[in-house]
């Protein structure tokens, strides 16, 4: 039996809810899978022998080049020997690499969800040791070519990174069905912008080079755009830009997306996994996993772009970007219980509506979360003496008041920021017998550890109240959360016991004689 | 060394042949990636818990162990064919190994097992002792690498 929903989505060409989980998974496990063949190919590049015989193909007018003097007068000239040495290096490659292959298939370019399937040729798998024997011989694909590039440069010393744009199947992508093309794409449109390519350091200009060796032939120092970020519909299809891997000799593993990707926090951020809370702590994983190595400068420089570059990305300038983006809030967006700071200008304005209207934007940064009194003591936490409200709405009382039909009485809720309260401190529990102060249902609310007395511990366990009525100890029950119910009734979650600490070590054998004594009740009921 | 059936620590339940097959194809085969991780997923359901909770498992089962001993048999053994010549040099070099290593009753059998496949003494030998006496994962390895 179908619901309503499933047969609207299934009209609008969307999957289900299920499938969407699932693309989400696969995914992830594509994605990791990308990120660790760079990271293989990153220690194949670093292969003794292919490095021997490749650092012979570099004479020592290209080797001075590449390793220039700093020029004290001017740190520009050696740069442009660095760059002048790399331009040579690029055509050496280009001279050296005899059968350009074109691509077998779509290889790491990006799959729509119906090009998942095909079959499986183990015999088509390349080897480390075929691998050097190609590049040596100058034969492969332009991925190839460009990897074997990162080895000539390494072969002579060069501090060369090998950089892979990972193409997992798009998750964001719900179609059930991908639409038909109305022309088929080129091959040249569709592999028009690398999956691989390389960046050098400059320690003169304290910044990364970038040169694509074999597919648009270009040496650039990117600032605010490159050249390499894909452009075009029929490109993107096949390449939409969200993770960008660096790995450089030292088996490090960074994500460099920011230098590419023009709109990073708005288009880009949308499409990768990083953009939810878990996805980016899985992400974290996976980078920390695969960063086999210390922080150098070389990280702190870098570090230093990015944040300039997030600087200069800006606002974006339609209403779909600044959705959820994460520098910039709608004032139109901006929640009921949020709030501006006093004195926030805003900081752009976007235009709608054919420029009919006119919306404000503001930065993240100004805008506060509010909370009630009750909801920041469900975090521990009461409020600051003399705090005055800082917004003040109306709310009806309990959670269903359309159900019921009658206009609950409209309260008004009282609104505070995080800086009007403090963490709450519960009373100690006596000395010696250990009494605790309990509210007037006879427990002691525990949402959160610290709203534990200082001199206190929380058992949780089904036996503690047992175990400590068997040892008549002073002890109270523990409130850890409510169960909301039918109507407008909640009931308290009783978690386990408080009790002082010098109390515990008692309560918890007590508790293990309890369970126990069960587990041996129940193997005589199962005899 | 890795044992010969899936339940290796960190192994993540897949058996030997799988994992070879997944190691392979993520370092140099981009075609079969995607209907190998489909293949997978279906016939290993723990897998898509494992990468979604604990990537980093997933990732040092690929990239360490298994790894490294193709990778060293692959680097010791191209060498040793180019400084000298074939067999000249895998017989010398496994007359050398052969004064050091103990080989069992059991080790022999599978030696003799190998080399009726079709390979040279001398190459099973290096190939058996690199891949930590596992006779399933030197078989693997001598088709991959060394087959017609």
């Amino acid at each position: 039996q179908e619901t309503k929903k499933e047969s609207g989505a299934k009209a609008r060409n969307i999957c289900s809810n299920e499938e969407r989980q699932r693309r989400r998974y696969y995914h992830m496990a594509y994605l990791v899978c990308l990120m660790i063949h760079g990271a293989i190919i990153n220690e194949w590049i670093n292969n003794p022998k292919l490095l021997r015989k490749l650092s012979k193909l570099i004479d020592e007018n290209l080797f001075n080049l590449l390793h220039p003097e700093k020029d004290d007068q001017l740190p520009l000239r050696s740069t442009r020997k660095l760059l002048d040495g790399l331009k040579k290096c690029m055509e050496l490659w280009q001279k050296h690499w005899k059968v350009k292959k074109k691509y077998a298939g779509l290889e790491y370019y990006m799959r729509n969800w119906q090009e998942i399937d095909g079959p499986i040729d183990l015999k088509k798998t390349l080897t480390q040791s075929e691998f050097v024997r190609r590049v040596l011989k100058g034969h492969g694909n332009c991925d190839l070519a460009t990897q074997g590039f990162v080895a000539l440069l390494r072969s002579c010393n060069v501090n060369a990174r090998l950089v892979m744009s990972c193409q997992p199947p798009d998750f964001t992508n719900l179609k059930e069905q991908e639409s038909a093309v109305s022309r088929e794409y080129t091959y040249s449109d569709s592999f028009k912008y690398p999956i691989f390519w390389c960046e050098v350091w400059d320690k003169f200009t304290k910044k990364w080079i970038t040169i694509d060796p074999t597919n648009l032939k270009t040496i650039e120092q990117v600032r605010n755009a490159s050249k390499l970020e894909p452009r075009g519909v029929a490109a993107c299809k096949r390449n939409m830009m969200r993770y960008v891997i660096g790995f450089d000799r030292k088996n490090g593993c960074k994500d460099i997306t920011r230098r590419y990707a023009s709109w990073f926090n708005s288009k880009c951020r949308k499409r990768r996994i990083t953009s939810s809370a878990a996805g980016s702590e899985w992400y974290d994983k996976v980078i920390t996993a695969l960063h086999r190595r210390k922080r150098t400068r070389i990280d702190d420089y870098e570090e230093e772009y990015f944040n300039q570059r997030d600087e200069d990305e800006g606002m974006p300038d339609n209403l779909q970007d600044l959705k959820n983006h994460p520098k910039f809030i709608l004032e139109k967006d901006i929640r009921i219980n949020q709030v501006l700071k006093p004195n926030s200008k805003e900081c752009g304005y976007l235009n709608v509506n054919h420029g009919r209207q006119v919306l404000k934007v503001f930065d993240r940064r100004d805008l506060i979360d509010l909370k009630s009194a009750k909801q920041w003591y469900m975090e521990g936490r009461i409020l600051k003496v003399g705090s005055r409200a800082r917004k003040t709405i109306k709310k009806s009382k309990g959670r269903l008041r359309s159900m019921t039909g009658i206009d609950g009485e409209a309260e008004e809720e009282r609104l505070y920021s995080i800086d009007d309260t403090e963490l709450y401190h519960a009373p100690l529990a006596s000395i010696p017998d250990g009494k605790i102060e309990k509210n007037a249902y006879g427990n002691i609310e525990v949402f959160v550890p610290s709203m534990i007395p200082a001199n206190c511990c929380l058992i949780e366990s089904p036996n503690a109240i047992k175990a400590a009525k068997l040892l008549d100890v002073e002890y109270a029950r523990a409130v850890c959360g409510f169960k909301f119910e039918k109507g407008n009734s909640s009931k308290p979650i009783i978690g386990g016991v408080v009790v002082a600490k010098w109390l515990a070590e008692a309560v918890i054998c007590a508790i293990d004689g309890i369970e126990y004594s069960l587990e041996l009740d129940e193997r005589k009921k199962q005899e | 060394g890795v044992s010969a059936s899936g339940g290796a620590p960190g192994s993540i339940g897949l058996t030997m042949e799988d994992l070879l097959a997944l190691r392979q194809v993520v370092s140099g085969n981009p075609e079969a990636l995607a209907p190998l991780l489909e293949n997978l997923s279906s016939r290993y359901p723990q897998l898509r818990e494992q990468i979604m909770a604990n990537p980093e498992v997933f990732i040092s089962m690929l990239l360490e162990a298994v790894g490294e001993n193709l990778q060293d048999v692959m680097t010791e053994v191209d060498e040793t064919r180019e400084l000298e010549g074939e067999a000249a040099a895998a017989v010398s070099q496994s007359e050398g190994q052969e004064a050091n290593v103990e080989v069992s009753e059991s080790d022999e059998l599978a030696i003799g097992r190998l080399c009726e496949l079709g390979f040279e003494r001398a190459l099973v030998m290096q190939v058996y002792f690199a891949c930590g006496k596992n006779e399933e994962i030197a078989a693997n390895m001598l088709f991959n690498e060394f087959g017609d």
